[in-house]
């Protein structure tokens, strides 16, 4: 019960005890019905102590007629032991008595009546008997007598009284002291509605004097007549109102005030905010205890959710002042009575410490309750508020909110990104976004799209600052192209710390599929900034990068990443991409092919060992004709041979004759990169088989391009043509270069060994390269030719018949191979000779 | 401790009182007690003036009877 029910009890138990109220005040932190019991025993034990003399008194009484009675009764006995005796007396005969006594005497009698024992005699007493004892007593200021015999007079008794006592402040402060509350109803219902609204107004304009009767009364009736009160006080002028938010901060009765506010009209509880904005914050601080003490939120929340912005902002101050305690109380109130529309603005208005803890009090409510919060927050337009709070959440709880919130309409999701964007409370919305289901992702992503350049980097902003790039990657990936593309562009103006934030994101929750696309989006140079960042991730994080391009498919968007990083990084990868299987592989080759993408994979596989790049050859080698010459022009292009040579160096014959054909087509600036790239690279073993499969033009060019080579780049090539067997390959050429290269040749072919001596002479009669093999050896000093000869003594019948052949009828090979024979030893001269004079007549035949 | 104060307030009240009462301290329940107490002395003083008061008009020959008759 209220402190008001524990004032009244305190007043009628001190006059019962005829001492002082103040003497009880220790009593004030009583509970009132314990007080009420302690009276009701006092009463018993005071009243009942001398029942037997009273009940001899008043038994002697019935030998006397009853006028002489009264007579008796008035000048002998007194009223005290009147009023005693007339709980023992039969009710006619006492009634009978009663009448014929003056009233001023009565009143006397029923100031010290026992309540419990005259009750049927009050009750039969005649209504104008009432009347008069009841303006009696109200002269004498005798309320709490008053109140204590109200559950007794019938009711046709208190109209009639009611309609004698004019003045209001005497009814409400008899009431006060009505000991049932149920008594109470009846007698606002006998009220003309104007003498209720009067009742109301003069307690309001009275202030201290009388508004704690009239919010007693309003406390005590039921919820029907408690309503209709609260709004005749609403309705009242300014003055009165104002006054009535004074006196109840004065008398301190914001525990009576609160119930009575909170079933006012919407309109009414406004006006009253505005007077409750005007108190200081120490009395708006003890509104919040007397709600805290009372659990009084439900009544105060929508009264602070009518408050202006800035008493608002002031009551956020001091709710975030209250202890753990108080706030579960709010938010308990808060969602058994749906008042989030109210608290749901405080909790936007927080500093982030209170929020965190309120959010630790949302974060443990039901599914059903969380609910509840997301549809305020829908209804009311409320993410501003409400954002910020589930940013503040555990995950689980974000989890279960994220699960709400996907279950929203487009159009509430709509207000979701309208209020994140005018709010700035991205870093609040995308951790939710993050954890959305694919479904729920793809409407969201529908709705950032919208947004404009500047909101947008609003979001990267927020994605920046709170590391939330793991929630905002896959949410681009979803946009539409033309939106996807702005937030590209927004994402390379960021710094270099914000992009290594985002490669950071990706490599730890494994989002290359959404990073990848975006990476391949970007100009050039915004690209090249975020290769430095992949290439410097450990080797387990780039492998992540190549399973997540095979899983999505996404070479086309890696490998230009991959093409612009630094060498080291690419040694690296290289060996990443190596270990591939095939399948990923000839994925990698189908893509670099379809999207001309040599220039980025050519040097991921002149850095990969023989037996990798061997495989990349195998799945090379089976391109087409187009194909392979877009590996040819890209290395062209970008000065990539010593990538390319060693990847044709692998393949088979036929498919090395193909892109020897292509390089043999090259321009012969072209060409000289070729060949400058296998003398810097010590590429030799790789370009001479090629060389062997141009066509004479090519070859021709190439030659003449040789030619300019120095003597320890012709001596490197001699020699990687002695080791790998590639003599065949370089006669040719040597053939078609000019007298003065050839002489060089020729002199660092005669320093050769027999042996490699003997492999030329071989290679020259397997693929008759005698035309190319003897200007040479027409310029070899006499030694060499020596050698050479006795080199050629070895070769069989069949081999010197090629090469007699070979020489036929030209003049000029045939003295130089006559030259040799001399060398020869005698048979085999003379068969020489004898085979070339045949040919000889031969040919002049 | 209160028990003593709190005997003495449920002899004067001739009942145990009320829970949150008794749980009053000495000082608090010696007050309510001496208050009772006070009022009963009052009560009784007046009520036994009022029926010497009414016994003076007996005729004194009959006071001694009546006053039996009533408080026997």
């Amino acid at each position: 019960m209220s402190h008001l029910a524990r004032r009244a009890e305190i007043m009628k138990l001190a006059r019962l005890l005829g001492t002082p109220p103040e003497q009880l005040e220790f009593l004030s932190h009583v509970d009132a019905l314990a007080i009420r019991a302690l009276r009701e025993q006092a009463t018993a034990s005071l009243f009942d102590g001398d029942r037997k003399m009273l009940h001899n008194l008043a038994s002697a009484s019935r030998l006397l007629p009853a006028a002489l009675i009264a007579r008796i009764a008035e000048k002998v006995f007194g009223p005290l032991l009147c009023a005693r005796v007339a709980g023992q007396m039969n009710v006619e005969r006492a009634v009978d008595i009663t009448r014929r006594l003056p009233t001023p005497f009565l009143a006397d009698v029923c100031v010290l009546l026992d309540p419990r024992q005259t009750t049927e005699l009050i009750a039969a007493t005649p209504v104008e008997e009432v009347v008069r004892v009841a303006a009696e007593l109200s002269g004498r200021k005798e309320f709490i007598v008053m109140g204590r015999f109200v559950n007794s007079v019938p009711l046709k008794s208190i109209r009639a009284v009611l309609e004698a006592e004019k003045d209001d402040e005497t009814l409400l402060r008899i009431a006060f002291f009505v000991e049932d509350p149920s008594r109470l109803n009846e007698i606002v219902a006998v009220l003309p509605e104007q003498r209720l609204r009067h009742l109301v107004a003069a307690a309001a304009q009275m202030g201290d004097e009388l508004w704690p009767e009239a919010l007693s009364l309003m406390n005590q009736v039921d919820l029907g007549w408690q309503r209709k009160m609260a709004n005749i006080a609403a309705a009242l002028p300014d003055d009165a109102v104002r006054q009535m938010i004074v006196s109840s901060q004065n008398c301190d009765l914001w525990d009576e005030i609160l119930p009575v506010i909170g079933l006012m009209e919407t309109a009414g509880k406004r006006r009253l905010t505005h007077f409750v904005e005007t108190l200081s914050d120490e009395a708006l601080q003890g509104i919040l205890r007397s709600a805290e003490d009372n659990s009084l939120w439900p009544d105060l929340l929508p009264l602070i959710g009518l408050m202006e912005a800035a008493a608002k902002q002031r009551v956020t101050g001091l709710v975030s002042l209250l202890s753990d305690t108080a706030l579960a109380g709010i938010v308990q109130a808060t969602e058994q009575r749906g008042l989030w529309s109210d608290l749901l603005p405080l909790i936007g208005r927080m500093d982030p410490a209170a929020r965190q803890r309120l959010a630790g009090l949302v974060e443990s409510l039901s599914d059903t309750a969380l609910a509840g919060v997301v549809q305020a927050a829908e209804q009311g337009r409320l993410w501003n508020d409400l954002l910020p709070l589930i940013g503040q959440m555990e995950p689980a709880a974000r989890q279960r909110l994220t699960g709400l919130v996907e279950s929203l309409s487009d159009t509430a999701l709509a207000g979701v990104v309208q209020a994140a964007e005018q709010g700035s409370l991205w870093s609040d919305l995308l951790p939710l976004i993050g954890r959305m289901d694919p479904a729920a992702r793809q409407r969201l992503a529908g709705l950032v799209e919208s947004l404009s350049d500047a909101a947008l980097a609003g979001v990267l902003r927020a994605a920046e600052q709170g590391s939330l790039w793991s929630d905002l990657l896959p949410l681009i990936e979803l946009m539409e192209p033309a939106a996807r593309q702005r937030v590209t562009g927004l994402v390379e103006s960021l710094s270099d710390a914000a992009l290594a934030g985002v490669v950071q994101a990706a490599e730890q929750g494994s989002l290359w599929s959404d990073l990848l696309p975006l990476i391949g989006r970007m100009v050039p140079g915004a690209r090249k900034r975020i290769a430095g960042l992949v290439e410097s991730l450990s080797d387990t994080a780039l492998a992540g990068v190549l399973q997540a391009a095979e899983r999505g498919r996404l070479w086309h968007k890696l490998l230009p990443l991959l093409g612009l990083m630094e060498p080291a990084a690419k040694e690296r990868l290289s060996g990443l991409v190596a270990s591939l299987s095939g399948t990923a592989l000839a994925e990698i080759v189908r893509i670099a092919e379809q999207h001309a993408l040599w220039n980025d994979l050519l040097p991921l596989i002149g850095r990969m060992d023989a037996a990798a790049r061997q495989r990349v050859a195998g799945l090379v080698e089976s391109l087409s004709e187009g194909g392979l010459a877009g590996i040819v022009q890209a290395a062209g292009q970008r000065g990539l041979w010593n990538d390319l040579l060693p990847l044709i160096g692998g393949m088979e014959r036929p498919a090395r004759q193909r892109l020897g054909a292509l390089v043999g087509s090259l321009s012969e600036p072209a060409l000289g990169a070729v060949l400058r790239a296998a003398e810097d690279a010590r590429l030799w073993s790789d370009l001479l088989p090629v060389i062997g499969t141009m066509d004479a033009a090519g070859r021709q060019r190439m030659a003449h391009l040789a030619e300019s080579l120095s003597d320890p780049a012709l001596a490197e090539i001699l020699r990687v043509a002695d080791q790998g067997q590639h003599w065949d390959d370089l006669l040719p050429l040597i053939g078609l270069m000019g007298q003065a290269a050839r002489k060089r040749v020729a002199g660092l072919v005669e320093s050769l060994s027999d042996s490699s001596l003997s492999a030329i002479l071989q290679a020259a009669a397997r693929n008759r390269l005698w035309p190319d093999l003897l200007p040479l050896t027409a310029l070899m000093n006499p030694a060499g030719k020596q050698r050479l000869a006795d080199l050629l003594d070895a070769l069989d019948d069949a081999a010197l018949g090629g090469l007699v052949e070979s020489v036929g009828s030209d003049p000029a090979w045939s003295a130089t191979l006559a030259e040799l024979a001399d060398s020869l030893r005698m048979d085999r001269r003379n068969r020489l000779l004898g085979l070339l004079q045949k040919g000889a007549s031969q040919s002049a035949a | 401790m209160n028990d003593t104060s709190l005997r003495a307030l449920v002899k004067e009240l001739g009942a145990e009182p009320p829970r949150p009462i008794a749980a009053l301290g000495a000082q608090e329940l010696d007050r309510l007690t001496a208050a009772l107490g006070e009022a009963r002395r009052l009560q009784r003083q007046q009520i036994e003036q009022a029926m010497e008061g009414a016994l003076h008009h007996v005729p004194a020959l009959l006071r001694g009877a009546v006053r039996k008759i009533f408080y026997s």
